[in-house]
């Protein structure tokens, strides 16, 4: 697809800062799919702007509301004119907004700009409790549900706007893409015949991970592991480790989870998309402060993958956990691997309305 | 040249990037008012006296909030004013060593808001700094001119808040306060 003089359309993601990196995790694999068709360009609310350029895209960051100390009404201002400046200069024919509310200055910056084609990547699986977003799905052109495992492609509303489809699960690699034991042990520095236990749960940035962290190190420890603490980018303090933990700097993380035995982490929606794409036996520690309903989700996984749930609180807890993980190693779930093709699905929605848009 | 009249350079060079700023972009780019539920007959009666009042000068116009450069992670007195570090075509190693000293000197500072101008795509680094960091990439045509623009508009966001050069967390002794006050 291509426009005058032989460009690519431009597609300009907007991604929230969540928990974790899932919004941004989501976007990226959504450009990926995308390239050589189109130019993927970013306007990141999570500060992970390295990872984006080292993945070939050009990005802009503007400070979250949820780390901003300006008033609502300020940041949503500031906001409006700084998309607003990008969209003049960028002239995007599509946005992307993935997040679960899209925020007032993105919609009046989008719809003083005269966005071509907006469309919110919404993941579900919400909280009970959770309160519904005063924002109408027909302001989009387009809205893409990234379905939990075993989802697939569906058509919810045909009509445009508001055209609403569920994908299945979304992940930022493909699985072909992932590194396998020995090679990811090797890029890694690790030993090949080590033992080795990852522990990725989550920047803190929202939840105090340090003494589940502390628990689990010490349980893993004592059954001869070595552990490995991934240094998330967009951390503000890090976790204590102790001395002889190996902190690494590796993003997608993805690519190298086949290096290790086991691994333990927080149950987002990538992090189960990535633990179903590496099988390696994992312990789900649901974070319970967030919009999405990570316990559920990670029963979910515990049904069809090699997956152990627990809240993790305190000492026993992580015990009992812990020997339930290593019960679980050499198992197979035995289930046939599930469609994870969601990010492709996105992409043929989203060029098929640019192409649609274009022609009119 | 001395750090004085480095710093005293670069704030002239941005009074001129602030004057040459996108004064419209603003009015562009205006929130427009939250659809809501249509008000009763009383409290429509009310905002339309408060309107004229305002038009007829006898009521004071509430001022819209004002941008906070503060992070809600990083504790700071809550009438903390910005100070911008504008440091544009460092490269990475300068710029973290430069970023260090100073967070050491402005960690005694809790009256001031950090607020990073930079091209350097190094947020691991500054995420743990706890400033606010106001990013400038170059973008390729058609939004060539991306970076020129944002960099008017964050001389017109910021201008009246103190400026220092990168330079200024590379001497060898701190003149910070010296500089602020300057």
């Amino acid at each position: 697809m291509t426009r005058g003089r032989g460009e690519l359309p431009r597609i300009l993601f907007f991604n929230i800062n969540g928990s974790g990196m899932g919004h941004l995790s989501r976007c990226l694999a959504y450009a990926r799919r995308m390239q050589g068709r189109a130019r993927p360009v970013f306007f990141s609310l999570a500060s992970a702007i390295e990872v984006i350029h080292d993945m070939g895209f050009e990005a802009d960051y503007f400070v979250s509301e949820f780390w901003s100390r300006a008033h609502i009404n300020a940041w949503n201002r500031e906001l409006a004119v700084r998309l607003g400046l990008m969209l003049e200069e960028v002239r995007p024919a599509a946005v992307v907004f993935d997040g679960t509310w899209p925020f007032h200055g993105f919609m009046d910056a989008c719809e003083a700009y005269g966005v071509p084609v907006r469309a919110w990547s919404n993941r579900g699986l919400h909280k009970p409790d959770f309160e519904p977003v005063p924002v109408a799905e027909s302001d989009f052109d387009l809205v893409l549900r990234p379905g939990e495992i075993g989802e697939r492609f569906a058509v919810e509303r045909a009509e445009r706007p508001g055209r609403k489809v569920t994908i299945p699960p979304v992940t930022l690699l493909r699985t072909d893409e992932l590194l396998e034991r020995h090679a990811a042990r090797e890029a890694l520095g690790l030993d090949h015949d080590g033992r080795y236990a990852l522990l990725s749960l989550g920047p803190g940035n929202l939840k105090d991970v340090s003494q589940i962290a502390r628990d689990l190190i010490a349980e893993l420890q004592a059954r001869g592991f070595r552990i490995v603490w991934p240094l998330p980018p967009i951390t503000v303090r890090d976790v204590p480790l102790p001395a002889d933990a190996i902190p690494i700097s590796a993003y997608p993380l993805v690519r190298y989870m086949r290096a290790f035995d086991v691994f333990a982490g927080a149950a987002g929606y990538n992090t189960c998309c990535e633990v179903l794409q590496a099988g390696v036996p994992s312990l789900l520690v649901p974070n319970t402060l967030v919009a999405d309903d990570q316990t559920r989700r990670a029963e979910m996984m515990s049904r069809c993958a090699p997956v152990i749930v627990s809240s993790c609180d305190g000492p026993e807890a992580c015990r009992e956990a812990v020997a339930e993980l290593l019960a679980l190693e050499g198992t197979s779930s035995g289930e046939e691997p599930p469609v994870l093709d969601g990010a492709e699905r996105a992409v043929e929605e989203i060029l098929a309305l640019v192409e649609v848009q274009a022609i009119a | 040249m001395s750090l004085a009249a480095e710093t005293e350079a670069l704030r002239r060079r941005l009074g001129a990037l602030a004057d040459e700023a996108d004064a419209d972009l603003e009015r562009r780019y205006a929130l427009r008012p939250l659809p809501g539920e249509r008000p009763g007959p009383y409290r429509r009666m009310r905002k339309r006296i408060g309107r004229l009042l305002r038009r007829l000068g006898l009521r004071a116009t509430t001022p819209p909030e004002p941008w906070d450069p503060g992070l809600k992670h990083v504790p700071r007195s809550e009438a903390a004013t910005p100070v911008v570090i504008w440091a544009l075509g460092t490269d990475r190693e300068t710029l973290r060593t430069a970023c260090r000293r100073l967070a050491a000197q402005l960690a005694e500072r809790p009256d001031l808001s950090p607020v990073l101008v930079t091209d350097v795509a190094d947020f691991a680094f500054f995420s743990r700094l706890g400033w606010l960091v106001e990013y400038v990439p170059a973008l390729a045509a058609p939004a060539a001119r991306y970076a020129e623009r944002k960099q008017r508009h964050l001389a017109r966001r910021y201008a009246g808040a103190p400026a220092l050069p990168v330079s200024a967390g590379l001497g060898e002794e701190s003149r910070l306060e010296e500089l602020l006050l300057g």
